[in-house]
């Protein structure tokens, strides 16, 4: 009885050595960020159609005029200049660069190419959508007309199209001209020159993380986009599909080359 | 896990007082006479592990701010918690109850790394830091900090010890001797400044990267050094309550003269605009950074291309500065005699050492146009350390 009482105190003895401190693994839950960029300004709104010609009338747009000229396109988008203006997504290009810092690290990581710190490389969504009712093309005979709406002049649409006819009002040359030119593509962000990766920018993050945005405006719009004052950039931060709130400034000035820089951490 | 920790080494002592008493019964007469007949001479040994922990010597190297009204600020101090440090004594017993000379020797060394990391949650309060640009928004706040903390102890007891009174159920023992001890205390703490939200330094505002211009942490070191030696003096007494168990308890005090040193060391940073060797100042939030200087001509270039980021670096150092101290020790515990001369003891120990830290911090600060610095006052505060904890080991008479 008495030796095992003494082998008792001597193993607690011994249980004490070892130091008590642990280091519990932390849980980690991976959800998915996105950030959007957006430039929004005041814009003019067209009246757009497409025009084209069918002698046959089967429906199908003819690869040549009437006095057998190869047209390229057969169908063209037509602008027509309203008085109407409004606020309307911009394909604006801007520098980004997106960081993360991972829970309990002190260096953040660059995920965004350096490509993208370039501020003519990414570039923000284009205006989508039709203001007020459907224009009512004055149609050319014998032309077929095809009504799209009435849209903004940074709709791709307005932009991607060539057609520019002085001709049809010689008072005011600019009132069937589209504003754009095409060759902007598509938009982008991040990425690289190859592979530049369509927005928004979508990242994994896990408990403890925190992204790092910085952004700013080109001081020049590209060619074809037509705005009637600066745009502002602003961002966008979805944590698992869900609109957050990020520290700092997520919407820039109006000024020209300013930005938005600010930052999130997933709680 | 560290609360059943510091209830664990109470269940040990409950555990062996009862083991003790346990045992005592199956104890024949002849063995309790052997044991408690103490060795005319011979060498004693004992190692014990003190389950020591610090406290009182301040180690708060940020504060967290709260809604900011001020009045749920509070200090994150660093609790160092028990750790197991050898305590050993060695001694020789002189012949015909002449007395004995008794070494202890007891080292505690403890390294922490404390740290808090909040981006873009500007919370921490940089107390270490001097405050002259202490910040990235010069406020004295950063969002995460990491601090260093070492603390070392050393105590060395050099004791002669005699009888002075006995009696079957008392017996006390005088000491007198030489104590020596030395004490360190640093703490270094880097305040960052994880996620600022500055104007974007990118291009077309730069041509090409900007290095240099990301907040830098702030940086401060505070060290003290102290060394003393002395007198000490004590009394030790033992009271058998088993025939193998006895209850025993001490008290002892030193008085102790020595040197103390202490550094201090402070790194803060400020953005500024260079204009041909003219630094103006930038003030917060920094906005200027990501301007032009004309928006309408943007071509010329923007401030960002003549920002720089400044330290601010404050020091201050006194050496072997005498001081005085003192040491008070005292201990309740058990011995319990398991094999021959073999005793377990345990027990409870406490020791304060005092005025054993110094820090020094500049106070008021003139700052000349050339860059350069004048303190004009410091302040001085002083730590007493106290170690206290549960203690077991073995013992033994050869």
């Amino acid at each position: 009885m008495r030796s095992s009482v003494r082998w008792v105190g001597v193993v607690c003895i011994l249980a004490l050595a070892p130091g008590c401190d642990t280091t519990q693994p932390q849980q980690v839950g991976v959800q998915s960020m996105q950030i959007r960029m957006n430039a929004t300004s005041l814009v003019d709104v067209y009246n757009v159609w497409e025009e084209y010609y069918d002698a046959d009338q089967d429906g199908v747009p003819d690869p040549y005029d009437p006095s057998g000229n190869l047209l390229d396109p057969p169908v063209q988008v037509v602008c027509q200049l309203t008085t109407q203006q409004a606020s309307a997504p911009v394909p604006w290009p801007y520098s980004l660069e997106i960081s993360v810092l991972r829970a309990g690290e002190t260096v953040p990581e660059v995920v965004t190419s350096q490509d993208a710190l370039d501020s003519d490389f990414n570039l923000t969504p284009y205006a989508s959508g039709t203001f007020g009712a459907q224009p009512n093309p004055p149609c050319p005979s014998p032309k077929v007309c095809n009504p799209l709406g009435q849209l903004a002049a940074t709709d791709r649409l307005v932009i991607d199209s060539p057609f520019s006819d002085p001709n049809r009002d010689p008072a005011n040359p600019n009132r069937y001209r589209c504003p754009g030119a095409p060759g902007l593509g598509d938009p982008r962000m991040g990425g690289t020159t190859n592979a530049p990766l369509p927005p928004p920018f979508t990242i994994d993050v896990g408990k403890g993380d925190t992204v790092i945005v910085k952004a700013r405006k080109a001081l020049r719009p590209l060619n074809g986009v037509e705005v009637l004052i600066e745009p502002r950039l602003t961002a966008q931060t979805f944590l698992g599909g869900r609109l957050v709130a990020p520290a700092g400034k997520t919407s820039s000035s109006e000024d020209p080359g300013s930005g938005v820089s600010f930052s999130f951490t997933v709680k | 896990m560290r609360a059943f920790a510091r209830w664990l080494p109470a269940v040990v002592l409950a555990v062996a007082v009862c083991g003790a008493a346990i045992g005592q019964d199956s104890d024949s007469e002849k063995d309790a006479k052997k044991a408690y007949t103490p060795k005319e001479s011979g060498v004693f040994a004992e190692v014990t592990a003190w389950f020591a922990q610090p406290s009182g010597l301040g180690l708060t190297p940020a504060t967290e701010t709260g809604d900011g009204t001020g009045a749920d600020t509070h200090p994150l101090s660093v609790d160092l918690g028990t750790a197991n440090r050898i305590r050993t004594r060695v001694g020789y017993r002189l012949p015909h109850g002449r007395g004995e000379f008794i070494l202890t020797w007891f080292a505690h060394e403890d390294t922490r790394t404390f740290e808090r990391l909040s981006p873009s949650d500007f919370v921490y309060g940089e107390i270490l830091a001097h405050p002259v640009f202490a910040g990235t928004f010069d406020d004295g706040l950063a969002d995460g900090f990491s601090s260093d903390i070492l603390v070392r102890m050393r105590d060395l007891r050099i004791d002669y010890y005699r009888d002075a009174f006995s009696s079957p159920r008392i017996r006390g023992k005088w000491y007198v001797g030489y104590r020596r001890i030395s004490q360190q205390r640093d703490i270094d703490a880097l305040y960052f400044s994880l996620a600022p939200n500055l104007p974007a330094i990118l291009d077309p505002l730069t041509n090409g990267p900007k290095p240099g211009l990301d907040p830098l942490p702030d940086f401060a070191r505070v060290r003290s050094e102290f060394s003393a030696r002395g007198a000490e003096a004590g009394l030790e007494v033992e009271m058998p309550v088993l025939r193998r168990f006895r209850i025993e308890a001490g008290l002892g005090v030193a008085a102790l003269r020595g040197r103390m040193s202490s550094e201090y060391a402070s790194t803060t940073h400020t953005y500024a605009i260079d204009q041909n060797g003219t630094l103006i100042l930038v003030e917060p939030p920094f906005d200027l950074l990501g301007e032009f200087i004309d928006p309408q001509n943007p071509e010329l270039g923007a401030w960002v291309d003549q920002a720089v980021q400044e330290s601010f670096g404050i020091g201050y150092s006194s050496n072997n500065e005498s001081a005085n101290s003192f040491a008070v020790e005292t201990y309740l515990g058990f011995r319990w005699r398991v094999w021959r001369d073999l005793d377990l003891v345990g027990g409870f120990r406490t020791a304060t050492f005092g005025n054993v830290g110094l820090e020094l911090r500049p106070k008021n600060v003139t700052l000349n146009p050339n860059g350069s610095y004048n303190v004009q006052d410091v302040t001085r505060t002083t730590y007493d350390v106290n170690f206290e904890g549960y203690y077991a080991g073995v013992a033994y008479v050869y």
